[in-house]
């Protein structure tokens, strides 16, 4: 089996919810995700992620939080919420992975 | 006795600061500059002149005896939306443009608009756009499959949150569903409505062909230009949604005013072209209509936004969008700020000379510049060329590709004003910047998390994100396009206007702008054919191309006093 693209690692106490929510931000932003359960702190979930997945960002799930975390600079998150958010943070988690600019409210008019 | 210079600009104020001596040259102290607080020569503006004084004084240690002034003539900047006065102006179709950036599917696709509750009875004879307002997504892709299986003929989707793939990969991942619809829920149900999604990287097709349209919204002959209004309001966008609602009254329509009227010098009026040139000088003495009410106008110039040929999407959308950036130069009475000033220092304030000839004697005091005979003072609302016994003021400068940068990056001042000014990169990734020259750099530090995808502005410190996806290239070239539209054409004009320059003949750019070496770029393209020399003023040596009008002024007083 190849290395995850994105990989999230998810602490067993995190609920089923929290979960869905998680993989539905990717599904909706089209990047693929694999998830699994592992025991650890976000902070320590999500730099042991970063380090197996091969866009070099990792996730981590606790019961009380979600974050985001850049191999290359795995000392502190990049991205975090408390777990209520965790759907916006998936998506905003998956444009880092595709390179997207992160969801804010909608804009007046531009150009681009 | 310390004599100040106030040059009171439509963009920023300066001062300078010198000591007159019987029979010696004033001895400069020194050169203030802040924004300029209010419309020039408005009595707004003393606030601005005082607080220089102020500054001023503090760091001399000495009281300032009088103020210098030149006469006052302001400028209104601005842009006009004419594409969006004609979407007010649609008769009876209301357009809507989703902001989906994760649409589902692809295609174009007309029907009535009908709710998830209103699709559980029996289908009716004509197609459906079903409209998702906060259901969950597996709910609602189960209602919409459930319905499909009842006979509904659903030929699209309209989802309020942002779950268009969710739903269309639960139910039909053909079928075109626009999300991120933030008034679905007062989309009038049952009334016609068209919508489309382009793959990705492509623009609508078919709803931005006013024919289509017409079909899919059954719009009549009579109806013909709203369907051409509506299919220009979403060219070029990766999804449209528009609904045609009846009964929306014509006569309000007619009431929108989507035209600017020239009254001219000959006591002609005619309706502005924005693919004309503008007219010389002193040709335009009133505006009216989309623009408002200008009076006693002494130069009026307009421009369309910078088209980028290398996007054709952002072609497309600024054309429909027909944003004209307009400057307008109307005649000014400063006599009550004068009066305000004058009660600011104990010799009072008085108006010395007009600017160009305040600008001529700055400008000359640039190191090997002589008597400079052609300045061009590049400044926040006007170019003026001043020549011995000539001045030239046109409208539009610094400010009008202020607000053109506003427009075209959907930003506030302060933000455009620093993107017309620094260069610009996309953060590509945490810790890579694409820069407008193609190439990237590597950043030691990751870039926060909202500047990712966006483009930055450069300028000396982390990136700063602007609301703006555009490519580093596209924006570069925006950029320096609407200096040479506004500034480049401008100092043309100017030039035409005053009969124009001997070959060889040596120009001298002082002002704000004249800062920016892209202006200096943008200027010396524009007269490549005249075989001059453009050359930065350096005010007294030392202060670049500013000040010279506040420098000027101590100078002409200096030499009539």
């Amino acid at each position: 089996m190849s290395d995850p693209l994105v990989l999230a690692l998810v602490a067993p106490d995190v609920p089923e919810s929290a979960l869905a929510a998680l993989l539905a931000g990717f599904e909706e932003e089209s990047v693929p995700l694999v998830v699994e359960r592992a025991e650890g702190t976000a902070h320590e979930l999500g730099r042991a992620a970063a380090a197996r997945a091969l866009l070099g960002l990792g996730l981590g799930l606790d019961a009380r939080e979600a974050c985001a975390v850049l191999a290359a600079a795995a000392a502190a998150d990049y991205l975090g919420t408390p777990l209520a958010g965790v759907r916006a943070f998936a998506q905003d988690a998956a444009r880092i992975a595709g390179r997207r600019p992160l969801r804010r409210p909608a804009i007046p008019e531009a150009c681009s | 006795m310390l004599v100040a210079g106030v040059d009171v600009g439509n963009s920023t104020t300066e001062l300078a600061v010198a000591r007159l001596t019987p029979g010696a040259a004033p001895d400069f102290l020194g050169v203030w500059r802040t924004a300029t607080t209010g419309a020039k020569g408005s009595t707004a503006c003393a606030a601005g002149v005082s607080e220089l004084v102020s500054r001023a004084e503090r760091r001399l240690g000495e009281p300032v005896h009088r103020l210098l002034l030149a006469e006052l003539d302001p400028v209104d900047t601005g842009l006009v939306e004419l594409g969006h006065l004609e979407e007010l102006d649609l008769a009876r179709n209301a357009v809507v443009r989703p902001v989906s950036e994760t649409p589902s599917g692809a295609g174009a696709a007309g029907g009535r608009l009908r709710r998830l509750g209103e699709l559980e009875g029996d289908p009716g004879p004509e197609a459906v756009l079903a409209v998702v307002l906060d259901e969950d997504f597996e709910d609602a892709a189960a209602a919409l499959r459930a319905a499909r299986e009842r006979g509904h003929r659903i030929a699209g989707v309209i989802v309020q949150g942002d779950d268009a793939v969710l739903i269309g990969n639960r139910f039909d991942r053909a079928l075109p569903i626009v999300d991120e619809v933030p008034d679905a829920a007062i989309l009038p149900s049952g009334a016609l409505a068209a919508l489309e999604v382009a793959v990705a990287g492509a623009s609508v097709s078919e709803v931005c062909d006013p024919l289509q349209l017409a079909e899919l919204l059954r719009l009549g002959p009579d109806e013909a230009r709203a369907a051409r209004h509506a299919a220009r309001a979403v060219a070029g966008r990766r999804t449209a949604l528009v609904v045609r609602e009846a009964g929306m009254a014509g006569s309000a329509a007619e009431a929108i005013d989507t035209t600017v009227r020239l009254l001219l010098a000959d006591g002609t009026a005619v309706v502005l072209d924005e693919r004309e040139a503008p007219p010389p000088p002193g040709s335009v003495t009133a505006l009216r209509g989309a623009a408002g009410a200008h009076e006693q106008v002494l130069d009026a110039f307009w421009c369309r936004l910078p088209e980028p040929p290398e996007d054709p999407g952002l072609r497309r959308r600024l054309q429909r969008r027909r944003a004209l950036a307009l400057a307008v130069l109307a005649r000014g009475d400063s006599s009550d700020l004068l009066a305000v000033l004058a009660q600011r220092t104990p010799g009072g304030a008085q108006v010395v000379c007009d600017e160009s000839n305040a600008a001529v004697l700055g400008a000359g005091t640039t190191p090997r510049a002589g008597t400079t005979p052609f300045v061009i003072d590049i400044g926040g609302g006007t170019v003026d060329l001043h020549r011995e016994g000539l001045a030239v003021i046109t409208a539009g400068a610094g400010e009008l590709v202020t607000r053109i940068c506003q427009g075209l990056l959907g930003v506030g001042r302060d933000a455009a004003e620093r993107a017309k000014r620094h260069r610009a990169a996309r953060v590509e990734t945490p810790f890579v910047l694409h820069h407008e020259d193609g190439s990237r750099s590597f950043l030691g530090e990751p870039a926060p998390p909202v500047a990712l995808g966006h483009l930055c502005v450069l300028a000396g410190g982390p990136p700063e994100p602007l609301e703006s996806t555009l490519a580093p290239e596209v924006w570069g070239g925006l950029r320096r396009s609407a200096k040479q539209v506004v500034i480049g054409r401008n100092v043309r004009r100017a030039i035409d206007a005053a009969g124009g320059v001997p070959r060889g003949e040596l120009v001298t750019l002082v002002g704000g702008c004249a800062s920016d070496a892209e202006v200096i770029d943008a200027v010396a393209a524009e007269l490549g054919d005249l075989d001059v020399a453009v050359a930065r003023g350096n005010v007294l040596g030392r202060h670049g191309p500013r000040a010279a009008v506040a420098v000027g002024l101590v100078l002409a007083y200096a030499a009539g006093s």
